[in-house]
């Protein structure tokens, strides 16, 4: 894989950040489209989202490793509900509940043996997470009722399905990435 | 669909098969156990809106209650309760036929009786709504 946030040999320390900084910002503006985009869609059914922002997360884990996708996610998340004006609301809680769940089993899911996991099993993993996440940060802070447990098997379900999905489309961006090496057209010979 | 499976072979490692297969058995594991409702123990009867009788479901019995239109007769076996008779027309009473878990009900709504099951701390919701 060439890793282009390793430095090239000889290359000065400044244009190691500069092109680490580029690839996050290009991730983060990614995900934070695909965050928008989802919240202008119609609900299909209330309560569910498809999640593609993590598409970049998956992506990027796999890619440039753990750190990258963390920044970029957070990032997402803040900027996202400036965008939207749903900062410090509800709604940025349980998303930033939902994301640091995730990034926390993505976290613990470079723990696995072998080859590890790919972005499938990182996005089913996280998504699982996510939807844990934010149901505990919705107890804790919103609705202390053992009923909003009762929703956990639909979430839980569309979580599976959409993080399986999800975690395909990451499959295919990472191969694109990978083999045409968008990102690292300087680093081509390694 | 071999193309797809094909797909999903060549997407996953031997690591991402066990995720998958561990995410999708967490989560049919906790749908099955949130969606079936223990089994019940007593069926309360109420006609016009008062408790008149209670049954205990282990006991097999028949019972005959007068309705608003008449007499209604519910029959109690193995462990459910349902509708036998009913005074009314459509019969939709008799047909919700045999009735076990918590929560469950049956009515007979022109005859204004309903049979309910019950469980020793019965707090069950009749519908989820968000």
């Amino acid at each position: 894989m060439p890793s282009t946030t390793e430095p090239l040999p000889r290359e000065p320390a400044a244009l190691t950040r500069l092109r680490r900084d580029t690839h996050l910002a290009w991730l983060a503006a990614f995900a934070v489209a695909l965050h928008l985009i989802e919240a202008a869609l119609p609900p299909v059914i209330p309560g569910i989202k498809p999640g593609l922002a993590n598409v970049i997360t998956v992506a990027a884990l796999c890619l440039w490793g753990w750190r990258t996708a963390a920044v970029i996610t957070l990032l997402r998340v803040l900027v996202a509900a400036i965008l939207l004006g749903t900062l410090l609301s509800p709604a940025f809680w349980l998303s930033l509940g939902g994301a640091t769940a995730s990034l926390a089993m993505l976290g613990a899911g470079r723990a696995f043996p072998g080859r590890g996991l790919g972005p499938v099993g990182y996005s089913v993993l996280a998504a699982v997470a996510h939807i844990g996440g934010q149901l505990l940060v919705a107890y804790a802070l919103f609705v202390q009722h053992a009923g909003l447990f009762v929703l956990a098997p639909v979430l839980g379900l569309a979580a599976a399905t959409t993080g399986t999905l999800n975690g395909l489309a990451a499959y295919l961006l990472v191969r694109e990435w990978h083999t045409e090496s968008t990102h690292g057209d300087d680093v081509a010979g390694d | 669909m071999t193309a797809f499976l094909t797909f999903l072979r060549e997407a996953t490692t031997p690591a991402d098969r066990v995720a998958l297969v561990a995410a999708w058995a967490g989560m049919v594991v906790l749908a099955a156990t949130a969606w079936s409702a223990p089994a019940g123990q007593e069926a309360v009867v109420i006609v016009g809106g008062e408790e008149v009788r209670r049954l205990n479901l282990a006991n097999e019995q028949r019972i005959t209650v007068d309705g608003h239109l008449g007499p209604t007769e519910l029959r109690v076996r193995d462990g459910g309760v349902r509708f036998t008779h009913a005074p009314c027309s459509s019969k939709r009473c008799v047909r919700s036929g045999w009735q076990h878990r918590q929560g469950a009900s049956a009515a007979c709504v022109p005859n204004e009786v309903m049979v309910r099951v019950v469980g020793n701390h019965s707090e069950d919701w009749d519908a989820v709504n968000y």
